[in-house]
């Protein structure tokens, strides 16, 4: 089976025991890859888009892609922190975990250095980025000498003229020894949390938790009788 | 940390490791960089399909951080070149004649 690094990040969030804005529904939507953007999502993707290739969403007076504009003076600063000329936009690999292959997709790639171009229509929260599963996979599979995350502070004003509040970089780098691990736990859990489907979408978080130790420990058991 | 009495040469020791880190980073990916950039120019010469073939089992060698960003550049020229992966050879293959015209 394979699954994406995003995938299993939404699968980590959905089980943290404060979270109450992912429901069942979206993370099997996610799983399925049925999910239906939010206009932040798209708002997010369109930046990402013109970072990648500004040349190919060039205006008169700036860039556009989709329904979103983005005027010369917002986007330079984030043009610059780009290198067109040695840097790798979207660049795959993957990498078996037991038997669940975890597919990376990289931002962009400059030399040993990983980036990851995040965008937020909140405020930058350093946890939100350093907690996430998605930079330890990326540490794992690509084995990069650093991670960095550029997170950009967007807002359209529900008109679709984007500006960029602020950019935050945040760097994370290789912890030996407890990656793998974490990352193995990890894809374990969610691929066999997309193999066994996920049903009740009124459970809480802690009902949420207590069901899957339960089918886990029900699974192990079965496969020491079997 | 030693205590802080002691500790009149303790941030110019973390400054010197910092520095010491950051330069083996530059350098680490600078080697990188050459590494892709030798690919790079390598396949951007690549004119038959044994060529692209060929540098298939040399990329199973390469790095992990070097590896995917070579693909990308073999892929990308094996389809302008008008190769197409055979995942059941695992290698390239010349696009079929009616495939080919049916995309002229």
């Amino acid at each position: 089976m394979r699954i994406s690094t995003t995938t299993l990040e939404s699968f980590r969030l959905f089980m943290q025991p404060d979270q109450d804005w992912m429901t069942e529904a979206d993370l099997i939507a996610s799983i399925k890859g049925e999910f239906v953007p939010t206009p932040a999502v798209l708002l997010g993707s369109a930046f990402g888009k013109v970072l990648e290739t500004p040349d190919h969403y060039r205006t008169a007076h700036g860039y556009r892609c989709g329904d979103y504009t983005f005027a010369n003076d917002v986007m330079a600063p984030a043009l610059k922190l780009m290198d067109y000329e040695r840097g790798m936009f979207e660049v795959k690999a993957a990498r078996a975990y037991g038997d669940c292959d975890v597919v990376a997709v990289a931002d962009q790639i400059v030399g040993g250095h990983l980036f990851e171009h995040k965008t937020t229509g909140s405020t930058f929260n350093f946890e939100k980025y350093a907690d996430s599963c998605q930079w330890r996979f990326y540490v794992d599979i690509f084995q990069p000498l650093l991670v960095t995350y550029h997170v950009f502070e967007l807002d359209d004003h529900g008109n679709g003229v984007a500006e960029i509040k602020a950019s935050t970089r945040s760097t994370c780098s290789r912890i030996p020894g407890c990656i793998r691990t974490a990352a193995i736990c990890s894809a374990s859990s969610a691929t066999t949390c997309a193999r066994r489907g996920w049903t009740g979408s009124s459970a809480s978080g802690s009902d949420r938790r207590r069901r899957w130790r339960r089918n886990t420990r029900s699974r192990r058991a079965s496969k020491r009788a079997g | 940390v030693p205590p802080v009495g002691k500790a009149t040469e303790f941030m110019a020791d973390l400054y010197a490791k910092g520095r010491d880190a950051l330069g083996a980073i530059s350098e680490g990916s600078a080697k990188v960089t050459s590494v892709v950039d030798d690919w790079r120019t390598a396949i951007d010469a690549y004119t038959t399909l044994e060529e692209v073939n060929r540098a298939l089992p040399e990329m199973a060698k390469l790095t992990p951080i070097v590896a995917p960003q070579v693909k990308k550049f073999l892929m990308a020229k094996a389809k302008a070149l008008g190769f197409v992966w055979n995942p059941g050879t695992v290698c390239f293959g010349a696009r079929a004649p009616e495939a080919a015209g049916a995309v002229a």
